[in-house]
């Protein structure tokens, strides 16, 4: 037995079934598509979440609801959450495309480093069997 | 000392060896404290009273990651707030999502502090949550904390207002809403913002302090992160005019004092004494370099040696020897 290849060999198994099939999905596509897909989803995502806290706001002041739909300048509200839409979509933007590219950069480099020692087990192994040196 | 170190040695082989039990063992006391806690806390919903349910749950969490227990929690509490009123489950629920679309959705992993957080405000000494997250944790564990704080204060409003909440629409004054009852009293609970920007900043500072590369760094992020929280908590007290309990705040200081200490203990023990400081340099640039060892111990592998003999019998002794037992014989 090669205790080399063995230890390797520990050390590809953990990694697959912990980080493996997610890297590897990640490792699919391109960094752009990537990137731009996670950040789409995140934009429909922020979306939601802003609507769902509209609604929050709207239940907030539900008592006085009737009365703040006599008095409010529509024009000037619409603007403001239109601009508070914007704003909280764009932050959502730069948090998703900070995280996604951290994250298909350790995904890429993960897998590389995978990659490097499972051609080193195949080169142990064919060494092995061959009776060769290393 | 020596003897504590031989036993944090023992702990850890302990944990090496056992630790494909000691996890899910954990995950399940973690589930199971959680649902426990729900139920007992919320308990509208009557047919889940039964211990049983939270113990399949848990059992079912004990294989799962710990994102799966942050899910079923929010359901165990959704199906109670559905027995008490439908208005306060939609409340819940659109809580909770807003949770997941905002931070679970980026960060799947590292969701033990969201049930942590709540677990230990229940049992009121939650500022060791913080002190735990900067010694231990990535820092964005503090967001999943604040969630979980802020799931603890909803239920707390829940709870404050339910005579109200369960009332049916017909019963109740006509000039207030539930929703407006129950996200008044949630939103303008200043206990809750008091809290959660303690520990917010808390958690950044011990974290912050103890990457620096100064002696007894842990040390000092411990004191430090401590003394900023029970300042802040005193301070904002004071200052909003919170109705928390002084003998708590500082019941809870002690306990992630005490929590920080073991902490470190297990994490990060540096013998400063032996502290090497190197420098050397190569084409691009040149390297300070400081070296600091960990303090280690063998722990002591017991051997026993049997010192007594054997009784041996004559015909045994006679039979080793090739000689006749006659010969023993007086």
């Amino acid at each position: 037995m090669n205790e080399e290849r063995i230890r390797l060999m520990t050390k590809l198994a953990a990694y697959e079934q912990r980080k493996g099939q997610e890297n590897m999905t990640i490792n699919q596509y391109y960094r752009r598509d990537y990137v731009s897909l996670q950040m789409i989803k995140t934009f429909v995502c922020s979306t939601i979440a802003f609507v769902i806290l509209v609604l929050l706001y709207v239940m907030y002041q539900m008592d006085e609801l009737t009365a703040l739909l006599y008095k409010i300048d529509y024009k000037d509200y619409l603007t403001k959450l239109v601009v508070l839409y914007a704003v909280f979509t764009l932050a959502f933007q730069m948090i998703a495309f900070v995280v996604y590219s951290q994250r298909y950069k350790r995904a890429h480099r993960e897998q590389k480093h995978f990659l490097n020692r499972l051609k080193k087990v195949a080169r142990l192994s064919e060494s092995e069997e061959t009776g060769g040196p290393l | 000392m020596t003897q504590l170190l031989e036993f944090r040695e023992r702990l850890r082989s302990i944990y090496g060896r056992f630790d494909i039990y000691i996890v899910p063992a954990i995950r399940f006391l973690l589930a199971l404290a959680a649902f426990l806690v729900i139920n007992n806390s919320l308990g509208y919903m009557k047919r889940l009273a039964n211990p049983v349910i939270p113990m399949v749950l848990a059992l079912v969490c004990t294989f799962l990651p710990i994102g799966y227990t942050v899910v079923l929690a929010a359901v165990l509490i959704l199906v109670h707030l559905v027995a008490l009123s439908l208005e306060v489950a939609l409340v819940g629920f659109l809580l909770f999502l807003l949770m997941f679309l905002l931070y679970f959705r980026f960060v799947p992993r590292g969701s033990a502090s969201a049930v942590v957080a709540p677990l230990l405000c229940w049992i009121r000494i939650p500022q060791v949550v913080p002190v735990a997250i900067g010694l231990g944790a990535k820092l964005h564990s503090t967001i999943a904390m604040a969630c979980g704080m802020a799931t603890f204060y909803f239920l707390k409003a829940v709870k404050d207002n339910e005579t109200l909440l369960a009332l049916a629409e017909e019963e109740k004054d006509e000039e207030t809403t539930k929703f407006s009852v129950l996200l008044q009293a949630f939103l303008n609970d200043k206990e809750m913002y008091l809290m959660i920007a303690a520990f917010v900043l808390t958690a950044i500072v011990v974290h912050l302090i103890r990457r620096q590369s100064v002696d007894y760094a842990w040390f000092i992020a411990i004191g430090v992160g401590n003394v900023l929280n029970l300042t802040v908590l005193l301070g904002g007290r004071y200052i909003l005019d919170v109705k928390c309990d002084i003998l708590w705040i500082v019941l809870g200081t002690l306990a992630a004092v005490v929590v920080g200490l073991v902490m470190q203990f297990f994490l990060f023990q540096l013998d400063y004494p032996r502290t090497e400081h190197v420098q050397f340099e190569d084409d691009e640039y040149y390297y300070y370099v400081k070296a600091v060892p960990k303090i280690y111990v063998h722990s002591k592998e017991k051997q026993v040696k049997q010192i007594n003999r054997r009784s041996i019998s004559k015909k045994e002794l006679a039979e080793e020897f090739d000689i006749s037992q006659d010969l023993l014989d007086d």
